[in-house]
């Protein structure tokens, strides 16, 4: 698979910190890409970086196997974390306004503009003024300016605050029906779960260092603790789970009489089956399933080590 | 289309298409005309005579007195306390003046004006007028002097101003070339502040609103900060000749349905009445000796040339700052040139060649303002020229430190901004 854009040994400083410290990430094409991290890691000032609205101190974006130009930014659609949007201007006139900023000729823009107001069911909002619509409407609005112009690359900081879990949903099928047309996604955000739902690779920022990067399946996979959870009832009321130290169990949530929820971990001296046999002499097994930890877990575990170190 | 073009357009449409700029430019030329022509047409049209109701008990009145403007006198011969108990009633006086049988013309007192209203200075001044010159009658009569030899002893010179041109003498235009001053200075002084502040608040709505970050990901931060002060230029430029044609189109109306037919109905009035219009007429062909081509076209000059330093100065006031007070400390260093250039004004005006007036005038930040105002009395060539000179170089270095303010602030907030953080920005790379 090609990359869409790469980032070669980015650092940039500002006046007192340093927002990224030798940052190199690949972006394959076509794909949902997740740029992690916490609040003030970095995420903004790369994409802005990437945006070419600041240069980098060192480094540099190789955009479609050609270092970036300014002129790249007509492929580029990008979403700010904090959106805006002129309050006094029409929807209509206002999506006009950037698409024709990107470079779409008047036809053209109208016939995008028709288009996504009709996904968006907004056809009766083209004559009225932005400071008219609900924080969600704008969203909306918000989103279309992004991707009118049909950009080979959609970088969304933040896409999901502000919308309610219906339209959640509707952005979500959006961005993936952007990928399936071709298209690759930025997607920034602090929330790792939502990430998880979406990307096929991730890179996560702390403290302007990638700390962990790869594909969402494969990064879970490789952190997995080889802790399993088992649901289990019919147990008779003397059994003691904790009497073979070679299964530990972790955690035991009581269900009801005789029904339990085990947290199992036997640091990889038994497979999943030699575990399920184990625990099927104690009663009836309901549910059994490794869990594999969650970005969000990984992300706090490492910053955890990082700071012990 | 050109990004920048695109970037004007909106700038120029969005505020052009508002109710409240229709309505001022097309109510601006409106009040301008009222306000050269109410007092012109109040001075002739209050035309509504008073009536004064004399008793003379003196007897060297009756008859001798002559009528005013607007006031007549009505002689009645019968007694004051008469008359003093009709006063307010139907046809009894509205005004009654009373003149004591012991009057002395060399004392000029105990004469009493009675009326249920308190009157105005003026017309109280009108009509004491009006007794002195009988008074002078009286006074002549007891000398035994002849009226016509005193009339003639009367002078009034006046001093034909000629100034050296290039075509010659031409006749000094002293009172116009103060009025224009006065009103190209103040024109320039109220056309940066209007829309210099509406850069300022563009840019503050852009960078509030965030919708900033979205645009330049797609142009140029100099680009979008060029492109509204150039959109804002020609909304201010398009107001300002709809006012010129507008105003022009409305004085010639009123001037023909009404001014001249007045003046010309005054003329035939006679001597006492033609003074004013005789003014207005001296004052109207002084006008036309002032040079209007040039002055309106240095004051397009002048009026691009300030509002481009001053509205660049505003845009990177306002992106470097996050709030309306934020940029109030850094607005007052900026504004100050402009209230230092009216407080100057008047002085300019006064002197416009003295050595402070003419520094002034070159002084980029000043030179809109005065150099306006010395320009009426004429200004040699090599001076407007290095002004001209001044003003493009100082536009073109406010511009580029604006841009570089502009370009690192507008992407900053909740940082409070001081003049050493905007000194670093100005050697930032992009």
């Amino acid at each position: 698979m090609q990359n869409i854009l790469e980032a070669r040994h980015i650092s940039k400083s500002y006046a007192t910190h340093q927002a990224l410290k030798n940052i190199s990430l690949n972006v394959p094409e076509q794909t949902i890409f997740g740029l992690l991290g916490p609040n003030g890691a970095g995420k903004t000032t790369f994409i802005r970086i990437i945006t070419q609205i600041i240069g980098p101190d060192s480094g540099e974006v190789i955009f479609r196997g050609k270092k970036m130009h300014r002129d790249d930014i007509a492929f580029v659609g990008y979403m700010p974390e904090e959106r805006g949007l002129y309050r006094k201007m029409k929807v209509g006139e206002q999506v006009m306004y950037f698409a024709r900023l990107k470079g779409l000729s008047k036809s053209d823009a109208e016939i995008a503009i028709r288009h996504w107001f009709t996904v968006f069911d907004i056809k009766d909002w083209w004559n009225k003024k932005v400071e008219e619509l609900s924080k969600g409407m704008q969203q909306k609005v918000q989103f279309i300016t992004t991707v009118i112009h049909k950009p080979p690359l959609i970088i969304l900081d933040e896409p999901f605050t502000g919308f309610d879990p219906v339209n959640t949903e509707i952005i979500i099928g959006e961005i993936l029906k952007l990928k399936q047309n071709g298209s690759t996604i930025l997607l920034s955000t602090h929330r790792m779960e939502s990430v998880e739902a979406l990307c096929d690779h991730f890179t996560l920022i702390n403290n302007a260092q990638i700390v962990i990067e790869g594909a969402v399946d494969e990064v879970r996979q490789r952190f997995k603790t080889n802790t399993f959870q088992l649901e289990i009832e019919g147990v008779s009321p003397q059994t003691d789970f904790s009497s073979n130290p070679d299964f530990q169990v972790e955690k035991i949530d009581k269900k009801g009489e005789g029904e339990f929820n085990l947290y199992i971990n036997t640091d990889n001296k038994y497979n999943a089956n030699q575990i399920l046999q184990h625990y099927m002499q104690y009663g009836q097994v309901s549910s059994f399933r490794e869990i594999l930890p969650t970005i969000n877990d990984i992300f706090i575990s490492l910053v955890k080590e990082g700071a012990h170190e | 289309m050109n990004k920048i073009a695109l970037i004007i357009q909106r700038e120029y449409l969005s505020r052009v298409r508002t109710r409240t700029f229709i309505l001022i430019t097309l109510l601006g030329p409106i009040l301008y005309s009222a306000f050269f022509i109410v007092p012109v047409l109040a001075a002739m049209m209050s035309g509504e005579k008073r009536i004064v109701t004399v008793v003379d008990d003196s007897g060297k009145f009756k008859y001798k007195l002559k009528n005013g403007d607007d006031i007549d006198f009505d002689f009645v011969n019968t007694g004051f306390q008469e008359q003093y108990a009709q006063i307010g009633k139907k046809d009894g006086p509205e005004y009654l003046l009373h003149i004591p049988a012991n009057f002395d013309i060399f004392k000029g007192k105990d004469i009493q004006l009675i009326t249920q209203k308190s009157t105005s200075a003026t017309f109280n001044a009108s009509i004491e007028n009006l007794l002195d010159s009988r008074i002078e009658e009286l006074k002549m009569e007891s000398f035994h002097l002849n009226k016509g030899l005193v009339d003639s002893l009367k002078s009034s010179v006046s001093i034909d101003a000629k100034v050296i041109s290039e075509q010659g003498l031409k006749n000094s235009s002293s009172v116009a070339a103060s009025i224009a001053s006065y009103v190209g200075g103040l024109l320039i002084y109220m056309f940066i502040f209007l829309y210099g502040t509406m850069v300022l608040r563009g840019v503050q709505e852009e960078k509030q609103s965030r919708v900033v970050e979205v645009i330049i990901s797609s142009v140029k931060p100099f680009q979008l900060m060029m492109g509204k002060i150039v959109g804002i230029a020609l909304v201010g430029l398009s107001q300002f000749i709809v006012w010129v044609i507008l105003t022009t189109v409305f004085y010639s109306i009123i001037n023909t349905l009404f001014i001249a037919p007045h003046m010309a109905a005054s003329a035939v009035h006679g001597a006492a009445n033609g003074e004013m219009p005789d003014m207005i007429r001296k004052l109207q062909s002084s006008f036309t000796t002032l040079n209007f081509p040039l002055l309106i076209g240095m004051f397009l000059f002048y009026f691009l040339g300030g509002y481009l330093i001053y509205s660049s100065l505003f845009a990177g006031v306002a992106a470097a700052t996050d709030s309306q007070s934020d940029a109030q400390q850094f607005m007052l260093p900026i504004t100050l040139p402009i209230i230092l250039s009216i407080m100057f004004l008047a002085s300019t005006i006064n002197n416009p060649d003295s050595t402070l007036s003419v520094v002034l005038s070159m002084i980029p930040l000043t030179s809109p303002i005065i150099m306006m105002a010395r320009l009426p009395f004429g200004v040699p060539v090599w001076q407007i020229a290095l002004s001209m000179f001044f003003l493009v170089g100082g536009f073109f270095f406010t511009t580029w430190l604006a841009g570089k303010i502009y370009r690192t602030g507008i992407l900053l907030y909740g940082k409070k901004t001081n003049y050493r953080e905007l000194a670093k920005w100005l050697f930032y790379k992009d």
